[in-house]
């Protein structure tokens, strides 16, 4: 690994690259290119403090990614763990970011974000949030929507955090674009409560109590 | 003009002076010390209560300012202990009065971040503000202070008193035994509790007292109670500066004493690059001149306070406070 690698960008969390599949493993029919993410130390940690949480938490985002899969979500497949190097190797999902998308006035968002709403919706309902379900961490390829970056996700049935992540899909949305806020947000609604079935009010109802504490800061 | 401020949330007791060109003219404290365990609110109440007065004209004396002197009267509204803010507010309000000057209930939480800015010359923040009643950070961003991120339970220093308290260290506070047994230490697995961006501290006190009472030393707990901790919150200071893309970050508050703290966050500074500033001791522990200075700023944005109108506010958060007089 490392020639072939493209760097895409610096998160807070690690460095996420793009690189062939068969630059990491071998000729494919099925994969063409794949994503790394490296969690990178820390300085200001201890080494065995740092090694602890970066190696935890490639761990838990790859299986967090892989039982929303089994969960019927769209999300990319893992394709490697390296633990010590606290690398992640995983398919890298081809198509048009949903920031983009609803940025472009030509075209209609609304089918998207109902499907975007009802991805979030199967996460839930297996126990899994997301933690930044942004309009950045979510792509349209070919007729499906997928979700990416599970750096924050974690496993609980909280109505609180599925209300946050709703929450969030919002606040994304209306700073994504103002002008169609609406018809798209109540695609997204449509679409989580339709996946989601009865337990859509209780979170829909925390969501707005959420936002009157006006706490969440708009993104 | 001159402004009076009273600090009193918790258990220090503050006279501050400042002018409004941001001149600190004056910073009196006294304590109140428990004799045994925690901070009772009715004693510092009655503690605060019995040592204003001489105080204040102590403060006044000294710094050669009369009653005269004063244009406003300013006071520490809330958060904090519901005893304590009466008994500052009440004398808040007879002096108003008395002299008939304008009153500004202050929030607490940001005069830290003013008397921060102000003495260390940032202009526009990360600010990591963490004490014995509080940890929070906070940023500037649409019109307030909003809170990104915060402790769930309790606040870091009360987790290092109590640490030091339950574990039998002697000595007061307990956070600073901490920091001194904690160089001869080794690193001990504790829980990271880290959600988002908020923190919890209570579960990793009681894994490390468990720890304690099987057997593991001391110095090595106190090393593994701050390495974790502090992590966390330098982890959760890191993604608010990545969020707000702002390039400044100051440590306030008692906690800010801490070398090690200082430390991480200023290696976490360097390697982003971003600008990483301390308050000064004086004023990052609670004191009045930071009363008496964000009072100042609220007059002159026309936020006084009628006595009649001016309750204390124990759970006042500090984006329920429109912050007129920040630019930008």
């Amino acid at each position: 690994m490392g020639e072939g690698m493209t760097l895409i960008t610096k998160g807070a969390e690690g460095d996420i690259y793009s690189a062939r599949f068969s630059d990491v493993f071998f000729e494919s029919p099925q994969f063409s290119e794949v994503i790394i993410k490296r969690r990178i130390p820390k300085g200001y940690r201890i080494p065995e403090l740092d090694l602890q949480l970066r190696r935890q938490r490639t761990i838990s985002e790859a299986r967090i990614i892989h039982d929303s899969r089994a969960a019927g979500a769209n999300v990319p497949v893992i394709l490697g763990v390296w633990t010590d190097a606290c690398t992640l190797v995983m398919e890298r999902i081809q198509g048009i970011r949903l920031k983009e998308l609803l940025n472009q006035q030509e075209k209609d968002g609304t089918e998207a974000c109902r499907k975007a709403g009802r991805q979030l919706a199967l996460l839930h309902r297996h126990g899994i949030v997301h933690g930044d379900p942004t309009t950045s961490n979510m792509i349209l390829s070919g007729r499906d929507v997928y979700l990416i970056d599970f750096g924050l996700a974690e496993y609980s049935d909280s109505v609180e955090k599925r209300a946050v992540d709703l929450h969030l899909m919002k606040t994304a949305i209306k700073s994504t674009h103002f002008r169609r806020f609406r018809p798209y947000y109540a695609a997204a609604v449509e679409g989580y409560c339709t996946a989601m079935g009865e337990g859509a009010q209780a979170v829909l109802v925390r969501s707005r109590l959420i936002e009157k504490r006006g706490r969440y800061v708009e993104r | 003009m001159i402004c009076l401020g009273i600090e009193g949330t918790a258990h220090s007791l503050g006279v501050g002076l400042a002018d409004d060109s941001g001149r600190i003219l004056a910073n009196a404290k006294r304590e109140y010390a428990p004799r045994q365990g925690g901070i009772h609110p009715r004693e510092a109440a009655q503690h605060h209560g019995e040592n204003l007065p001489e105080l204040l004209s102590q403060t006044l004396e000294r710094s050669n300012v009369s009653f005269e002197d004063l244009g406003l009267i300013a006071f520490s509204r809330g958060p904090g202990l519901g005893p304590c803010l009466r008994t500052v507010a009440t004398a808040a309000r007879a002096l108003a009065l008395r002299l008939d000057l304008p009153l500004a209930g202050v929030n607490h939480c940001i005069a830290h971040i003013e008397i921060g800015k102000i003495t260390t010359g940032c202009a526009d923040p990360v600010t990591v503000y963490v004490s014995g009643g509080s940890s929070q950070i906070l940023a500037f961003v649409g019109g307030r202070y909003r809170v990104f991120g915060e402790t769930q339970d309790i606040a870091l220093g009360n987790a290092l008193d109590t640490f030091a308290r339950e574990a039998g260290i002697q000595g007061f506070p307990g956070a600073k035994r901490v920091e001194q047994l904690a160089l001869g230490g080794k690193y001990v697995q504790l829980p990271y509790t880290v959600k988002g961006t908020d923190l919890s501290f209570s579960g990793l006190v009681t894994h490390a007292l468990e720890l304690h009472r099987s057997g593991r030393s001391l110095e090595d707990l106190c090393f593994s109670i701050q390495e974790v901790s502090f992590s966390m919150l330098t982890e959760v200071a890191e993604r608010a500066l990545a969020h707000t893309a702002k390039a400044e970050l100051l440590l306030t508050g008692g906690v800010a004493a801490n070398k090690r703290l200082r430390e991480m966050l200023g290696t976490m500074c360097r390697e982003r690059p971003c600008r990483f500033s301390v308050v000064p001791f004086e004023y990052a522990m609670d004191n009045g001149a930071m009363i008496a200075w964000n009072g100042i700023q609220m007059y002159g944005s026309g936020a006084t306070v009628e006595p009649a109108e001016s309750n204390v506010k124990p759970r006042w958060r500090t984006d329920q406070v429109v912050a007129r007089w920040v630019k930008g």
